[in-house]
């Protein structure tokens, strides 16, 4: 694809008109037990126009992008507006429009590896695991090493060009005890292509052999005790609970449609420690694992702050939401495909760092958990929240203890982050999975330790 | 893209796939379009029409396994993407389970409309968003949407086997809030998929009961206490218990051997009122896939039979690497066989339960061990439903569930997709929070 003008196409707007033409890359490999199960190259791309007229919008798309089809696109998107606007009534606003010109490349600038060179180095990772880690029952190596192209130009000048990478290998290991079976995962890599994350197989050794021990313990752990609980939540987990449990009442669009958050604006929704952001792309000078500069409704991205020190400021925009709360987009319009039309969507979303060592908060605690990786999670509208947690320990007496099978926690977000007690000192990101919503997206999240209370379900 | 236009581009990516080195090919082309009419909070919002192309070309040389998957059907991109796959292959591990499916005679098969009826889509919306609106004004219609997928395709392998597809149906979601001053009920959702939309959107699946729950579930309260007791399932809830059972019979599961059901074909994994099938090409569902992913005329398939597995999810692969038969069905289209119960006998008869209407919680450890929060759901104590509930979580395992059911209903939801009874099942671990 590469940069393209797109300039004369905008001759063909007639109304508030967003052209996006984009290419979604992706190579997967899928390893179960020594056999490549899946070894697919994968190409998504098109043209998709999106168009504002009295209130509705019109949008379409399709896969070819020769200069006639683009035009025909943005024909149809423009006639979807006129049709819809001429049936439905809906309030009209006058959109916050600033034009920008920008283009910003991601892609690696080391020699690009072949698919067998990658396949091989997946192989490698196998062949660790039936060398040196044993009763392992099942062993799967999946790789996703991912580009999104994008040229975007709009009605008002706008116009941007964006790769976007990311490439992780997840491993997924299964041991057996007393005829029951158990499993971890780890996912590695994160921002960049391939080669970028993944020099050579070795430096990747030292994880999954972590991780084997901790599925070693686990299948000899024990089930968490039921109840409402001192935690510890690791750095890793934090950032995704924010997400989960706080960020999507906060999308302007959930809280329209009555989310918790509708409420609670300018008031105490966290303990005083805590303060959490939506990063457009960077943090304390170091750029984050899904760097936003430009969003698909072509605004310029900015930081959102959702909660400071405690007070819920804010929530996450688009054009037309921003002027419905008298507010500001900030950059959170965002589409996965080519055919998707944008949505209000996270990007960085964290909770910020305090001064707490996490030895201090471990040894804070006299009967509670450590809870390290989720399986998965789900929030609602009122901030209750689930998730399953496939890796944590007991903390006893300050230390930690037995490890534990899988069980679920549970809780109400704005209550629980009242709770929280101490942060730690470091924080981690991870961008290793999707964000669904009607499409999915690509998100990154990132989170200190905290300390907290916490329903823990129990069988 | 008329029909022979199809498999001239199909035969031409065969042959390419042939010629660039491959000894086994395979070629599936669809080209889909999609006519949608969304709503949000309750006004409609936008109009969205996307025409795409999925074409996947697989290769296979010395029992190595390569594909490639691109969306644009012009000569260029294809001789790339032949190309790409066969050198994938050529990247790969030899498989002996890696094949095609054999000859067979052509087939061509038909289901549903071409082209929506646009003015009956957009009538039925605002019919709908009306109803809820004055029905239920406690009640935010946060999404819905209205849509028409249409698809044609073709399928044809190195081995002579073709067969043309085209399929058009309707579908509706809705994602909806209730919510009153500052109290909200957790979201909910339903969806269908239908041939034809003759009712009134609200009166179809369980659209309206879920609505109306919405506004009941704006007051909620704890549990008294914590108790085993039993679950009702709604039909609405259910496919998330079907979902953890086909995860247990696809390919992976079961060759991994990480399956609960590994080595328990013809065994019995469940109470025998259950019975459970996949009806792909069952004509009354709302949408049908007539040829599998490997190439084979799909074909009903009942899973669970009173109680006794019958069949795995099984691909051609998954086949070959187990030894076992290939299941030649897609897994979607659920019916579970509707029992003797009346549902309102069911709850009468319940001393101390839960009626599940949505589980939040997500896969099950691989020992059957699930656990995760009542949403949208209700207490029931000495046969009566109680009250909406808050923060509560119900864990067991599933495997047991299966064997605990103690009851089905008579009456069914069809969702279109999915024609699914209540459920009761017993020895359910109920807590509340501290």
């Amino acid at each position: 694809m590469g940069s393209q003008d797109m300039k004369e196409y905008s001759k063909l707007f007639r109304y508030h008109t967003e052209l996006r033409i984009q290419e979604n890359r992706e190579f997967n490999v899928d390893i179960v037990d020594s056999a490549v199960i899946n070894n697919q190259q994968k190409t998504q791309g098109g043209v998709g126009a999106r168009v504002y007229k009295n209130g509705v919008w019109g949008f379409a798309s399709n896969p070819n992008t020769d200069e006639n089809f683009v035009k025909t696109v943005i024909e149809n998107a423009t006639g979807n507006a006129e049709k819809f606007a001429s049936l439905a009534e809906r309030k009209a606003f006058n959109f916050v429009n600033s034009e920008i010109k920008l283009s910003k490349d991601h892609r690696t600038d080391k020699i690009k590896l072949s698919k067998k060179e990658k396949i091989d180095f997946m192989m490698k990772l196998d062949e660790f695991v039936k060398a040196n880690l044993k009763n392992v029952k099942s062993c799967r190596f999946f790789l996703r090493d991912q580009e999104i192209e994008k040229n975007l130009i709009t009605s008002f000048g706008t116009e941007y060009f964006e790769v976007f990478t990311r490439a992780h290998i997840y491993c997924f290991l299964t041991v057996e005890k007393d005829e029951k079976k158990y499993e971890l995962y780890e996912s590695m890599g994160g921002y960049g292509n391939f080669e970028d994350n993944f020099t050579c197989p070795e430096n990747l050794f030292p994880a999954i052999e972590e991780l084997y021990e901790h599925l070693v313990k686990k299948s000899e752990g024990v089930y968490p005790e039921p109840g409402f609980k001192d935690v510890i939540i690791d750095s890793s987990l934090g950032g995704i609970l924010a997400h989960e449990a706080v960020g999507h009442t906060t999308e302007a669009d959930i809280v329209k449609g009555g989310s918790v958050a509708r409420d609670l604006l300018n008031q105490k929704v966290s303990s005083e420690l805590v303060t959490m952001v939506d990063f457009a792309n960077t943090y304390d000078g170091k750029q984050l694992p899904v760097p936003i500069y430009v969003d698909d409704e072509g605004t310029v991205a900015e930081d959102a702050v959702l909660i400071e020190n405690g007070i819920l400021k804010g929530y996450m925009h688009n054009k037309e939401s921003a002027c419905e709360f008298d507010s500001r987009a900030q950059g959170n319009a965002r589409a996965f495909l080519f055919s998707d039309e944008p949505l209000i969507r996270m990007r960085n979303t964290a909770i910020l760092p305090g001064k707490s060592k996490l030895d201090d908060m471990v040894s804070s605690i006299k009967n509670g958990y450590y809870l390290m990786k989720t399986g998965n999670g789900q929030a609602d509208s009122t901030s209750e929240f689930m998730f399953g947690i496939v890796q944590g320990y007991e903390i006893i007496d300050g230390k930690i203890g037995r490890a534990l099978k899988d069980f679920t926690v549970s809780g109400v977000a704005f209550e629980m982050l009242k709770t929280v007690s101490m942060l730690s000192d470091e924080m981690e990101w991870e961008n290793s999975g999707y964000c669904g919503k009607k499409q999915y997206m690509i998100v990154s999240s990132g989170s200190p330790a905290i300390k907290c209370k916490m329903n823990i379900g129990g069988r | 893209m008329k029909k022979p236009e199809l498999k001239i581009h199909a035969k031409y990516c065969l042959e390419k796939l042939i010629d660039f080195g491959a000894e086994k090919a395979q070629v599936r082309i669809e080209m889909s379009d999609k006519h949608e009419l969304n709503s949000a909070v309750g006004e409609m919002s936008l109009y969205r029409t996307i025409s795409d192309t999925s074409i996947e070309l697989t290769a296979i040389k010395d029992g190595k396994k390569g594909s490639m998957k691109i969306n644009k059907l012009n000569e260029k991109n294809i001789d790339e993407a032949a190309k790409e796959a066969v050198e994938a292959a050529m990247s790969s591990q030899s498989d002996s389970a890696n094949d095609i499916s054999e000859f067979a005679e052509f087939k061509e098969f038909k289901n549903g409309k071409d082209m929506p009826d646009f003015e009956m889509m957009y009538d039925k919306l605002k019919s709908f968003l009306e109803y809820s609106n004055k029905k239920y004004p406690n009640v935010i219609i946060e999404e819905s949407i209205i849509e028409f997928n249409a698809k044609r395709g073709i399928f044809l392998n190195s081995n002579g086997r073709e067969y043309c597809f085209s399929t058009g149906n309707y579908g509706f979601h809705a994602i909806f809030t209730g919510k009153n001053g500052e109290k909200t009920s957790s979201f909910n959702y339903t969806g269908l998929e239908l041939k034809e939309i003759q009712d009134e959107l609200y009166r179809l699946g369980s659209v309206d009961t879920l609505i109306k729950q919405a506004e009941e579930q704006i007051n909620t309260q704890p549990i008294p206490e914590n108790f085993i007791g039993d679950i009702v399932i709604t039909p609405d809830c259910l496919s998330d218990l079907i979902g953890m059972i086909t995860e247990n019979l696809s390919d992976h599961a079961i060759y991994s051997d990480t399956s609960l059901f590994a080595g328990k074909l013809n065994k019995k994994i469940a109470d025998d009122s259950f019975t459970l099938s996949v009806n792909p090409v069952y004509e009354k569902m709302g949408n049908n896939e007539f040829v599998t992913s490997d190439g084979y005329e799909a074909e009903n398939r009942v899973l669970i039979e009173n109680g006794e597995l019958k069949s795995y999810l099984l691909t051609l692969y998954g086949a070959k690497k187990t030894g076992l038969e290939n299941s030649r069905t897609k897994n979607m289209n659920y019916i579970v066989e509707s029992g003797n119960s009346n549902y309102g006998e069911m709850i009468k008869s319940i001393e101390r339960g839960i009626l599940l209407c949505r589980f939040s919680g997500g896969t099950p450890a691989q020992n059957g061990d699930f656990s995760g929060i009542a949403k949208n759901s209700y207490y029931i104590e000495n046969g009566i439903i109680k009250y909406p509930i808050s923060e509560t979580m119900v864990a067991g395992n599933f495997a047991e569930l299966l064997n605990n059911i103690k009851a089905i209903s008579s009456e069914r939801i069809d969702f279109g997709n999915a024609l699914l009874p209540w459920i009761q099942a017993g020895g359910i671990t109920v807590t509340g929070k501290d």
